[in-house]
């Protein structure tokens, strides 16, 4: 069982983000608040939540592209939180979620798969630089001559690709996805999501995926975790998710979700959230979801729950999850 | 005189191009639909396959470079393209409304909500002020908004993203329009907020009796409220028919490619997701026959070269595409 091995391991990790409220006054926005997790090797974590939940802090934080406020983030078993990245890089890369703003306009798209391997040093003559990014462009299913283009000719599908192809230019073993497929076309996130898992499959990647679309997610997932407002609320495998979601916010989550099949959306009956997600600077106290909970008791609003074991590897973080799911 | 009498709107042949510098780019390309009082007709299609477009169109505010070069836009009897600006301010906002994508965007900073709802309703009625008062509180509450009196002295940036789009909403209904034109008015919400909203209009659908024109490019969306849907691509109407036609008994490939490009949330398996192969055309120079042909599995000879005609395949249900034509696929052998 060597595949069993945790790749990624997040202890209590948090990260604040202070907001001045006055002369030499901060409050702190609590971008992702003690969470913790881990990613095996060869598997895809799923990350889903609304816009504001975290997730992406979460995914960068790990990346250590925002320096974590607490906690300890392990690579491999080693320490990463306070160490030099570089040799890191390598290893860890992340597909960013707007394929128009995450290329840089004056580059050629050689350039910018190749300044990857100029940083780590990878190649020792120039033909053998253009030898690795033509074989990059072709893995990504773009033409060899496209690497003298500019990021502008490109459409957002094929601009996705080039960000697949620079993050796979130093051979990384871990990707973080940040929503790469939510600003493309329904007919060129298909091809997109087929790439990630073909990729997968011949060099064993582990992948972090975060998205907001919970039937992609669903799709591309081994186990998916739930975010809100900055907490995991929710840890299970992917598909005992979808049968049995045990927290109420995954619930109303799962319902709200539209359904491409007018019988079955017409028979199905929803549970409507009430208002609106709180603000991460002022959230309530205990249970951050219980201003919009339907189960909410006395206790949620003394005591934050922690994330239990509800079945084998089922992690829910409420404190009435027997009377949710009696 | 009978037909006419039924139908709200009727979009015939319309033809929208932009005229760029770098050519003419046809984003609508002759389309043609039709919608009755209490419909809700779909549209949906990728980005930059005329969606949008075609219901600037409707309302005469197609952005400039745009023009209408070709078809008619007959609502409640009058010609839309042929009318002057001025006549046209006055069906806008009281006959036509319409809700935008974006609310953070749509409304205007600088001015309380009150003042922006009640600007409409100062336009077009003739309510003394305390009227306008009481029903401006009454929209607020029709779309969910609590403590209206309040709420109405608010600027737009005391109100989150679902807030602002009910808010869009009550504006648009101020004056009991005829036609509501939605241009995805979910698309930059979460999906619990999306939920309250698709909830909300279909509880106003009932209650106000009005057709509304749903743009989306998202299917499950589409789903939840249409009644008709027109499949979009590259200017065109690929595919027309009622919502369960769509669904169950789609006819044009383009749509059996969206349909299978989703992945199937209650499926427990794994099955790999079919992708349309390619990209969308490029509109500056579409191709001469079918639209879809670079990218369709099913392209015979004769689709490179003609364009499709529209075949009715059941009732009320047409596709524009070669594969009905028995002829056409004899010629393919």
């Amino acid at each position: 069982m060597a595949e069993e091995k945790n790749l990624i391991e997040i202890k209590n990790l948090k990260k604040y983000f202070p907001v001045k409220t006055g002369f030499n006054k901060y409050n702190y926005v609590k971008a992702v608040d003690d969470v913790s997790f881990f990613v095996k090797k060869g598997e895809t974590l799923g990350l889903v939540g609304e816009s504001g939940c975290g997730k992406t802090t979460l995914g960068r934080t790990i990346l250590r592209l925002h320096e974590p406020t607490e906690g300890q983030i392990l690579y491999n078993g080693e320490d990463i939180t306070h160490v030099d990245m570089l040799p890191f890089r390598r290893k860890m890369q992340i597909i960013f979620q707007d394929p128009y703003a995450s290329l840089d306009p004056r580059m050629t798209v050689g350039d910018i798969i190749g300044e990857a391997l100029d940083i780590h040093k990878m190649y020792h003559s120039k033909e053998e630089r253009r030898d690795k990014i033509n074989g990059l462009l072709d893995i990504v299913g773009l033409n060899t001559e496209h690497s003298n283009r500019f990021a502008h000719e490109f459409s957002g599908g094929q601009r996705q690709r080039i960000g697949i192809a620079r993050a796979l230019a130093v051979e990384p073993e871990f990707i973080v996805c940040d929503e790469p497929i939510s600003a493309l076309d329904v007919s060129i996130q298909a091809q997109v999501v087929n790439m990630l898992e073909d990729l997968q499959i011949e060099r064993g990647f582990t992948y972090l995926f975060i998205a907001h679309d919970l039937s992609v997610v669903k799709h591309i997932s081994n186990r998916i975790g739930v975010m809100y407002l900055g907490h995991m609320v929710e840890l299970s495998d992917s598909n005992e998710l979808y049968r049995h979601p045990l927290h109420p916010y995954t619930q109303t989550l799962l319902s709200a979700i539209p359904i491409a099949d007018p019988k079955l959306s017409r028979a199905k009956k929803r549970i409507i959230l009430e208002g609106e997600i709180p603000s991460p600077m002022n959230p309530p106290s205990g249970c951050t979801f219980r201003t919009r909970c339907p189960y909410a008791t006395d206790i949620c609003a003394e005591k934050a729950p922690e994330l239990k074991e509800w079945s084998p590897g089922h992690y829910g973080a409420c404190h009435n999850l027997d009377k949710v799911n009696g | 005189m009978e037909e006419n009498k039924k139908n709200l709107v009727e979009v015939k042949d319309l033809e929208v191009s932009f005229f760029t510098y770098a050519g003419e780019v046809k984003a609508v390309r002759g389309i043609s639909y039709e919608l009755k009082p209490g419909e809700v007709m779909g549209i949906v299609g990728e980005s930059g396959s005329g969606k949008s477009v075609s219901s600037y169109g409707l309302m005469g505010i197609i952005p400039s470079p745009g023009k209408v070069i070709g078809g008619q836009i007959i609502f409640d009897g009058q010609d839309m393209t042929k009318l002057p600006e001025k006549e046209l301010l006055k069906i806008r906002g009281k006959d036509i409304s319409m809700i935008f994508q974006d609310p953070m965007t749509s409304l205007n900073p600088l001015f309380t909500i009150g003042n922006q709802i009640e600007e409409c309703l100062k336009k077009h009625t003739d309510l003394s002020k305390e009227d306008r008062q009481k029903r401006m509180v009454e929209l607020l509450t029709l779309v969910g908004i609590n403590q209206p009196e309040k709420r109405l002295k608010q600027y737009p940036h005391e109100f989150s993203g679902g807030m602002r789009q009910r808010v869009m909403i009550a504006m648009a209904l101020s004056c009991d329009p005829k036609l509501l034109i939605a241009d995805e008015p979910t698309t930059a919400l979460d999906v619990t907020i999306q939920a309250q909203i698709l909830e909300l209009m279909k509880e106003l659908k009932d209650k106000i009796h009005m057709g509304i024109v749903f743009i989306t490019h998202d299917l499950g969306v589409v789903s939840e409220i249409c009644d008709n849907i027109c499949v979009m691509y590259a200017g065109t109407i690929v595919e027309q028919g009622s919502s369960d036609q769509i669904f169950y008994e789609p006819k044009h490939p383009y749509t059996w490619g969206l349909l299978a490009s989703v992945p199937k949330i209650d499926s427990d398996g794994h099955e790999r997701l079919v992708p349309i192969e390619g990209n969308p055309v490029d509109l500056i120079n579409p191709p001469k026959g079918c639209p879809f042909a670079p990218r369709c599995r099913y392209c015979m000879k004769v689709c490179i070269d003609q364009a499709p005609p529209q075949c009715t395949v059941g009732e009320g249900h047409t596709a524009a595409c070669w594969l009905p034509v028995k002829e056409a696929r004899e010629m393919e052998g």
